[in-house]
């Protein structure tokens, strides 16, 4: 990649390469940009562009996350929306017609990768795709060695995921910055084993599951770099498992953390920027950033070693661009007014100097009101 | 100085989640009712560094399953099944996510509960026959979804009008401490740290949070919070 991609980028009138911008370039933008925004509107990229840079926009940028919740918008059902990209563009240009926002991410559910290496997945009417869990697909821990690297032409769901973010690049252009996303090597595995016995499996059989973990990540540095091929400035890597809700963080940087470091060099390989998407509980922020030196971290929790948000934006801010983190319970149950005021604090002790996107902590809920959503959008809005 | 190491064995291999260690305490052990206690504080240490992040939900999970076979072994030693208190557990129905209720599960049984696991998807006449014909004094309900809380509202209120004197716990994501409350539950467990205080605190209260339950119109749920008769069964 290069100045070359970047202007072809342009001229098609899509969202180029970020990470192939030097660094200074992207400054001088984001600063006018952030000047613009002190008289006028920006527009969404600019707004991301000047956050990501550390330069306050006209108003902090949502990613409302309002995924497979734009279903209903347009009435289509969950099982096409996981399957075909041409529904599921729909469903993600509805999202951003009827909603707002500044970003979306094409996340169509966890089980994408795990279907094309053989996992039985289920689709059902009411809800977005899963595994079928009374039939993982590794059975025990010899069955880790089972698992080989997947071409990506050989794949189904995977290819259409690339196929939804070739339409959405070209659909969105200017318009919303759009980003990529695949489930880390573990958070693959946990659809095909069931998450518990993963757990047990890392700490009493590590190296079994770094066998699958290597196959599997064959597959995701081909993936993660055709979504960026397809017109994707920004991968999210989903490493779930970094966090207190599943593994010690030392056990996570030995079987993980190489595996997802080879993903996102070869995110940036493409010029695109990493982001690290984890909705658990203290999650490592650290470990992740030593493994994949991400530049945004969409959470759901503080980080294990920060006791406050203020804390977190003191430790991390100066190299992340925090994305989150509105609680799933406040979306479900909390009035508009209180999702407004939990945002505006957040927007108050994070938002400053840049550095932030509102958003949910994980994707918007499938099946609740649009209410929380903008409300979200309405909080940002000075 | 011999019956003092024996339970720290236990205690340790609990805590440490070591199944050697297990057996080999278990070669020395001579008291069950020792052992027992020994085997509890080991958990109660382990809840401990989960709830201090101290240690990962995968590190407790070993810890559980050591105490799982502790308890295997003493069987023979402690309160008929019949004489324990029932606790039916499940996923609602809509949700496969069960690790939570694995844990939770796993963390009652270790507490000397029977726990009747219905598993994953469970709909709400399900528990309910499960809780009627178990004889349960608690249904605990998990779900780490959105989607299926309509349905975990309408086993509670299922639960609620049908046998009221059963206390219902619930835990899961998209939970809290508010939502379980106005949606009738009695209690509400953020974790399985402190899983064991809530269940004990909400079967020593005589009060269930509602004798019944409704639906409204605009599907709020409304509850009249109601002092309940105890159990029919119980003195």
């Amino acid at each position: 990649m290069g100045t070359a991609a970047i202007w072809k980028r342009l001229v098609m009138g899509q969202a180029p390469p970020v990470g192939d911008i030097p660094g200074p370039v992207q400054d001088v933008l984001a600063t006018l940009a952030s000047a613009r925004g002190k008289f006028s509107r920006l527009t969404s990229l600019e707004r991301v562009l000047a956050a990501t840079r550390h330069k306050e926009p006209d108003q902090v940028p949502v990613a409302p996350l309002v995924n497979a919740a734009a279903r209903r918008i347009t009435g289509v059902s969950f099982p096409d929306y996981s399957q075909k990209a041409e529904k599921a563009a729909e469903v993600f240009t509805a999202s951003v017609d009827f909603v707002g926002g500044d970003f979306i991410v094409l996340l169509l559910d966890l089980s994408v990768e795990a279907a094309d290496f053989g996992q039985e997945v289920v689709y059902p009417l009411n809800s977005t795709a899963r595994p079928n869990y009374d039939n993982p697909l590794i059975k025990d821990v010899d069955g880790y060695a089972t698992i080989k690297p997947v071409a990506l032409n050989d794949s189904v769901r995977m290819k259409e995921l690339v196929k939804l973010c070739q339409i959405m690049s070209r659909r969105m252009g200017f318009r919303t910055m759009v980003g990529g996303f695949v489930f880390g090597p573990l958070g693959v595995l946990s659809m095909m084993r069931g998450a518990e016995a993963l757990f047990k499996d890392c700490l009493n059989h590590p190296k079994k599951v770094m066998t699958a973990c290597e196959a599997i990540t064959e597959t995701l540095v081909e993936f993660a770099q055709a979504q960026c091929d397809a017109g994707m400035p920004a991968v999210a890597i989903d490493t779930l498992y970094a966090s207190w809700n599943a593994l010690p963080k030392k056990v996570w940087e030995e079987i993980e953390g190489p595996f997802a470091g080879q993903i996102a060099q070869a995110i940036r390989d493409k010029g695109a920027l990493v982001g690290i998407h984890n909705c658990g509980h203290a999650s490592y922020f650290d470990a992740q950033l030593r493994a994949m030196d991400a530049t945004i971290m969409s959470f759901a929790h503080l980080p294990d070693d920060c006791a406050t948000p203020k804390e977190m934006k003191e430790k991390y801010g100066d190299r992340l661009t925090f994305v989150g983190y509105v609680p799933t319970p406040l979306l479900v149950h909390g009035t508009p007014q209180e999702v407004m005021d939990e945002s505006r604090r957040q927007i108050d002790v994070l938002g400053k100097d840049g550095g932030f996107v509102l958003a949910p902590g994980c994707e918007y809920p499938p099946n609740i009101s649009l209410d929380s959503a903008f409300a979200l959008i309405r909080a940002a809005e000075k | 100085m011999k019956t003092n190491q024996k339970p720290n064995g236990l205690e340790q291999a609990v805590l440490n989640a070591d199944m050697n260690l297990l057996e080999a305490a278990f070669e020395q052990a001579d008291d069950p009712q020792a052992s027992l206690l020994s085997l509890t504080k080991g958990l109660d240490a382990a809840r401990e560094k989960l709830g201090d992040y101290r240690a990962s939900v995968a590190e407790f999970l070993l810890c559980v399953d050591v105490m799982r076979t502790g308890l295997e072994r003493l069987k023979a030693f402690g309160p008929a099944p019949e004489d324990r208190q029932v606790v039916v557990i499940g996923v609602v129905q809509g949700d496969v996510h069960d690790l939570g209720k694995n844990i939770v599960a796993g963390v009652l049984e270790a507490y000397g509960y029977r726990v009747v696991d219905l598993g994953r998807d469970v709909s709400p006449m399900e528990f309910v026959e499960a809780v009627e014909k178990q004889g349960a004094a608690v249904l605990a309900l998990s779900t780490m979804m959105s989607t299926p809380l309509e349905d975990m509202a309408r086993t509670i209120q299922l639960c609620k009008n049908r046998l009221p004197h059963v206390k219902v716990l619930v835990g899961g994501a998209p939970l809290d401490q508010e939502v379980a409350r106005n949606m009738g539950a009695d209690g509400y467990a953020e974790s399985a740290v402190g899983v064991p205080e809530s269940l004990k605190k909400i079967l020593q209260s005589t009060k269930t949070r509602a004798s019944r339950v409704f639906v409204d119109y605009d599907k709020k749920l409304r509850v009249e919070e109601t002092e309940a008769g105890t159990n029919p069964g119980e003195p």
